[in-house]
C-alpha cells in the first residue's frame, strides 16, 4: 500500500467548476457520490456538456485553506440562510475533525462562515489500527451526509479520548 | 453568527447511546470507546 504523504500541514480545499458561469446553476449534494446508489452522478446538470468542459471553459475557481488533509468529498447545499443571508454552501470534512461551510460561489469569500472542530484526531502513529491508506490525522475521513429537511450535517470522526 | 458548544460525551455504550443533544449545534450520537480512542458521529447544524 502506499501512503498520501503530506507536502503541507494546511491543504487547500479546491473548488472546479465552469470558470464561464456566472450564476453557478447548483444542485445539493448531500451525500457521498450523490446519492444512496452511490452513482456520482447529477441528473439535473444543465450547464456541464462535453462540448464546454475544457482547458478553457472549466477549471479553477479559487482554493481555500483548511487545517488539514481531506479525503472526503465536499458536500453542497443551496440556498442557505447564513451569515446574513441566503447562500450556496460547500461543507468540508478534513482529517483534523474540522467541518468548515464556505460561499461555494463567492471568491473573495476567503473565510469560512463557521469553522468547528470535533475534538483531538486519532493518529495513525497512535496505535495499530490496521490501516495503512491514511498517514497522519485520521479523524473525518469519510464523507458526511446532510439531512437538509432538518438542516443537519452529520459526520462521524475517531478521537483521541 | 450560531453559538458553538462543545460535546458532551453520555456514558459509552454500542451502538447507540441515544441523542445527547447540547445546545442546538451538535451532538455525540454514538460513541464507541476502544483503548485511548473513541470513534463516534457528530452532529452540526449546517447554518
Amino acid at each position: 500500500m502506499k501512503f498520501r504523504k503530506p507536502t503541507l500541514h494546511c491543504a487547500l480545499f479546491t473548488l472546479f467548476l465552469l470558470a464561464s458561469v456566472g450564476a453557478y446553476a447548483q444542485v445539493d449534494v448531500l451525500m457521498q457520490h450523490n446519492d444512496l446508489n452511490r452513482t456520482g452522478a447529477n441528473l439535473k446538470e444543465t450547464v456541464l456538456t462535453p462540448a464546454n468542459v475544457n482547458g478553457k471553459q472549466f477549471g479553477m475557481l479559487f482554493k481555500r485553506v483548511v487545517d488539514d488533509q481531506l479525503y472526503t468529498q465536499p458536500l453542497v447545499v443551496t440556498d442557505v440562510k447564513i451569515g446574513g443571508g441566503w447562500h450556496d454552501v460547500v461543507y468540508v470534512t478534513i482529517v483534523n475533525n474540522s467541518v468548515y461551510a464556505f460561499d461555494a460561489n463567492d471568491p473573495l469569500a476567503t473565510q469560512p462562515f463557521w469553522h468547528v472542530n470535533f475534538g483531538t484526531p486519532a493518529s495513525l502513529h497512535d496505535a495499530d489500527f490496521g490501516c495503512l491508506d491514511i498517514n497522519g490525522n485520521m479523524g473525518i475521513i469519510g464523507t458526511p451526509a446532510i439531512d437538509r429537511a432538518n438542516s443537519i450535517l452529520e459526520s462521524f470522526g475517531v478521537s483521541a479520548e | 453568527m450560531a453559538t458553538v458548544y462543545q460535546p458532551v460525551i453520555g456514558v459509552p455504550q454500542w451502538p447507540n447511546e441515544g441523542s445527547l443533544w447540547e445546545g442546538n449545534y451538535y451532538e455525540f450520537t454514538t460513541v464507541h470507546h476502544f483503548g485511548a480512542f473513541k470513534s463516534s458521529t457528530q452532529s452540526r447544524e449546517i447554518i
